[in-house]
């Protein structure tokens, strides 16, 4: 019994280290991708709120473009499509970032539009009243809040960011899901790599959501 | 309470002056020309049934409404609120009077990511650009005097209404403002709670401090202000001493309206 647990051991013990790579890169694409569409977020739930109809429907359009298709479509359009006809090639890690972040954006927008909404007219009054610019205001009083507010929400998004990398597999990023497939080809035992993989997605999102929820403990609003 | 309201109105320089203000909500007439003024030192209790334009007058005077038409002077100057857009200059006057005029709201309106401290400074020196350390120094003089030392690093949830409502005062009286609006600031209280907000608010009438005050106190009104005015769909019915206005109103609309609320004390 022993014995063929060390042999087992053995066995998967090379392909740890791709393993590992791989979650890095996992890792590395989904942290650029949710920062980015963190700004992308903000800003277009901003213009979507603006009075101004060249604000507002550019974001509207990004938006309604982004949550009716799929992120695998965004992600293609993205590293094969636009090379077509513009000719101008991204590497497939830049390609993935940035389809990523697009595609996550509009859900970020959508969860910081809620967030605005929560905070009271009252709280932009007092700081209008007391002498402060739109700007001081938001980034001190209004901002802040809607963070707090936030937080359970964008750890949902940010955990789908990470579980979507596994569709730049099918750009040629060797990420864990890649990693899994080639390590199966290679083997014909499915069931441990696939396993394997989603044991490493688990431990990825148990991180995340655990940071996410002493983050909200740290700054809860509620007593 | 100190009969302040005894003294005559006419001992005072115009602090603020509002001229023919109007000021519409699409079809409604909230404000219709509303000549007002008031004085260095004055305070000034604003009566009247809701919906009579007491709160958005209030708005008005720090721009928290912009009026449709009309004049607004402090201190002899006017202030410009037509401007197109949200340019710098407009932004530059908006908190040139903003950080003069301070207001107190219904629902305090402090910021609950932030201490009891931090509410108090935070305008002070994000506006006026006041060191921090000698924004907490006259921080704690004004929790000395609102009677909440203890409280400076509490958050706002942990007060009560009350002691919140003491707090916004502070914090609007941290911008050192030349002029305090109230927005019936006691109507949101339990009623046990109102006798100290009522108190401090007294405490700054008899410092000289100028007020506009909104309220439902008729005590108030009688005690600390000096001159009362009433408001009825969006004109000023009556005005003048709060002895006389509260006391023997003229008009018939005043007549009515202290029948109802005295009644109901």
């Amino acid at each position: 019994m022993i014995s063929s647990i060390i042999d087992y051991v053995n066995w998967f013990a090379p392909y740890t280290v791709g393993f590992f790579h791989a979650a890095v890169i996992a890792l590395e694409i989904s942290f650029l991708a949710i920062v980015i569409s963190w700004v992308i977020g903000l800003i277009t739930t901003l213009g979507k709120s603006s009075r101004s109809r060249w604000y507002r429907w550019p974001a509207e359009f990004y938006i309604w473009f982004v949550r009716g298709t799929p992120s695998l479509i965004q992600i293609f359009i993205i590293y094969f499509g636009i090379p077509h006809v513009s000719g101008f090639r991204l590497s497939p890690f830049v390609a993935g970032v940035a389809a990523l972040a697009i595609s996550s954006g509009a859900y970020v927008a959508e969860v910081f539009r809620s967030g605005f909404l929560a905070i009271p007219r009252g709280q932009t009054e007092s700081a209008l009243a007391l002498g402060m610019s739109p700007a001081m205001m938001m980034r001190h009083i209004i901002l802040p809040q809607v963070i707090r507010i936030v937080v359970p929400a964008m750890t949902n998004e940010a955990i789908n960011t990470l579980k979507n990398t596994s569709l730049l597999s099918t750009i040629t990023i060797i990420e864990v899901t890649m990693f899994a497939q080639l390590a199966l080809a290679e083997t014909f035992r499915p069931f441990d790599f696939l396993i394997a993989a989603a044991i490493i997605y688990l431990i990825m999102n148990t991180v995340l959501s655990q940071f996410a929820s002493w983050y909200e403990r740290k700054y809860s609003l509620e007593i | 309470m100190d009969p302040v309201a005894s003294d005559s109105p006419g001992e005072f320089t115009d602090l603020i002056s509002l001229i023919h203000l109007r000021k519409n909500f699409g079809e409604t007439v909230v404000l219709d020309d509303i000549s007002l003024s008031v004085g260095q030192g004055e305070v000034l209790a604003l009566i009247g049934p809701s919906g009579s334009g007491k709160s958005t007058l209030l708005r008005c005077i720090n721009l928290l409404e912009v009026p449709d038409s009309g004049t607004l002077m402090l201190e002899g100057e006017r202030v410009r609120y037509d401007f197109k857009g949200s340019s710098w200059r407009a932004a530059r006057e908006l908190t040139r009077l903003r950080a003069s005029v301070g207001m107190v709201f219904q629902n305090f309106n402090l910021w609950p990511h932030k201490t009891v401290l931090e509410n108090i400074t935070e305008a002070p020196i994000r506006v006026r650009r006041t060191r921090p350390a000698v924004a907490r120094e006259h921080a704690s003089e004004l929790l000395e005097m609102i009677g909440l030392p203890e409280k400076r690093d509490s958050f706002p949830r942990q007060l009560s209404g009350g002691q919140q409502q003491r707090v916004a005062i502070a914090r609007a009286l941290a911008m050192e403002p030349k002029l305090m609006l109230f927005d019936e600031v006691t109507s949101a209280l339990d009623p046990e709670l109102v006798g100290e907000v009522l108190d401090i608010m007294g405490e700054l009438a008899r410092s000289g401090m100028t007020m506009i005050v909104v309220t439902h106190e008729m005590g108030f009104a009688r005690h600390v202000s000096h001159r009362t005015a009433f408001l009825y769909n969006g004109r000023i019915e009556e005005i003048g001493p709060s002895p006389d206005v509260l006391g023997s109103p003229e008009n018939a609309h005043t007549q009515q309206f202290l029948n109802r609320v005295l009644h109901h004390q």
